[in-house]
């Protein structure tokens, strides 16, 4: 017997073309990760009736609610400008299209209202015997970043048709396998691009004022993605649903008089709509640059954290500039 | 059109890891050979690009000796970054070839086509 080592883990992940049919794996699909979680979900169903005593003896199979998964991962670019990060996967299914490349510049990520699902692998590699996850037909329904600390994080996370198991391949339904006549091996090789963005580095502008006094925060993507998982007559998610996307903004600011963080403070009582950039990192090939069109900034809340006055504006509100345009956010890397 | 018996190749990038190669490329200019030639170039799909393109982008060796990490290339002269530019071109030209020239090394699983404006 042997225990799963923590740090001997791989992640890959590829977009899919149809919805639960798992595609073929490349060595660069690989991304270097912190976690990921591929839970299945397979619910034990409960009978009404009555059986005359207060025990259980009676269950049903359930599997519709499908499965849930979450990566997480120090956010990086490839390191090289116009080409798009490893963990591409994860911002496509997030915009919901590809991200538009400008040769030797830049990868522009903006909004689309298509759904992108995902394959995820997961291999535990010491030894190969363990057992390895592949999440199908996977909808992503939050990307975050969150800035300010040691290292800019990228957390995405959803739900999925299946957790697929290595171990329990040969018992596994055809939809659980994806499409798939066999577990697919790990690619021998990897390849891994870009530089971890050091969280604190990079700057904000809200309203026109470079703003100083951030200590930290999170851009959020809610897509409103998630599988159908519970139309008559399957087992499983067999469809994709997309929902109205939110997306908002969370900073902690330090109290002070500056002009920016009065502009801020006025801008949340008036409720008037401005325009924002965060860039994060400073090395080329791997600075994420977030444009925000129009943030309606709320009250900020007034708090003491430790010895230090702070004031946060949590769930600030990015909202595209019409009824017909989808520029509430891009993000771009350069 | 890059040469495709071409086997030394130059990093690109600011951080490359290779496992089959066994090999992390930090440094801008690293020379890597690649026995496999442009197969091999095209599985590994890293910021690798041909001897002969790089040395058309004019680097001196004191510019790559001065700039060899990419960390620092934001406040590098605008006669190096010029010379990035190209070649990042010329590693775009190599990673989006005319489609009759696409012999891909690996499967491309990807699903929808990439949005391209070069």
């Amino acid at each position: 017997m042997a225990y799963a080592i923590f740090q001997n883990e791989r992640l890959y992940a590829i977009p899919e073309v149809t919805q639960g049919t798992v595609p073929t794996i490349a060595a660069t699909n690989a991304m270097r990760f912190t976690t990921a979680t591929l839970n299945s979900d397979a619910a034990i169903l409960t009978p009404n009736n009555k059986t005359g005593t207060r025990s259980q003896s009676r269950f049903a199979k359930g599997r519709r609610k499908g499965s849930n998964w979450q990566v997480v991962m120090d956010l990086a670019g490839s390191g090289t400008a116009g080409t798009k990060p490893d963990s591409d996967p994860f911002f496509q299914a997030a915009f919901g299209q590809v991200g538009t490349v400008v040769a030797a510049t830049s990868v522009t990520y903006s909004m689309a209202d298509t759904l992108i699902p995902l394959s995820i692998f997961a291999y535990k590699n010491n030894p190969t015997t363990l057992n390895n996850h592949i999440s199908l037909g996977s909808l992503e329904r939050e990307l975050k970043i969150g800035f300010g600390q040691d290292f800019a994080v990228l957390t995405a996370s959803g739900d999925s048709m299946w957790s697929l198991d290595s171990t329990s391949f040969a018992s596994a339904t055809a939809t659980e396998k994806g499409g798939l006549a066999a577990f697919p091996a790990e690619p021998a090789s990897q390849t891994y691009n870009g530089t971890e963005i050091v969280g604190f580095t990079g700057s904000i502008t809200i309203a026109g004022s470079a703003i100083a006094e951030i200590r930290e925060g999170t851009v959020t993507i809610t897509t409103g993605n998630s599988p159908i998982a519970d139309t008559f007559g399957s087992f499983y998610p067999n469809g994709m649903y997309g929902a109205r996307r939110n997306v908002t903004l969370d900073i902690n600011a330090y109290d002070s008089d500056s002009a920016g963080m009065n502009a801020l403070r006025l801008n949340a009582l008036t409720q008037t709509a401005v325009s924002a950039t965060i860039v994060f990192g400073t090395v080329a090939g791997n600075i994420l640059t977030c444009t925000i069109g129009r943030l309606i900034l709320p009250l900020p809340q007034q708090a003491q954290n430790s010895d230090r006055f702070t004031n946060a504006f949590q769930g600030c509100r990015c909202l595209a500039s019409t009824d017909t345009a989808k520029d509430e956010l891009s993000m771009a890397w350069t | 059109m890059p040469d495709s018996t071409a086997t030394e190749y130059r990093f690109v990038g600011s951080d490359t890891e290779v496992t089959h190669l066994a090999k992390t490329f930090t440094s801008f200019g690293d020379r890597v050979t690649l026995q496999g030639g442009a197969e091999e170039a095209a599985a590994i799909d890293g910021p690798f690009i041909p001897e002969a393109a790089f040395a058309a982008c004019g680097f001196t060796d004191d510019e790559l000796l001065h700039w060899s990490n990419a960390a620092d290339h934001e406040s590098a002269p605008q006669e190096f970054r010029d010379k990035k530019h190209k070649a990042l071109l010329a590693l775009y030209d190599l990673q989006h070839p005319p489609a009759h020239q696409q012999t891909p090394a690996v499967p491309a699983p990807t699903g929808a086509p990439e949005g391209v404006v070069a």
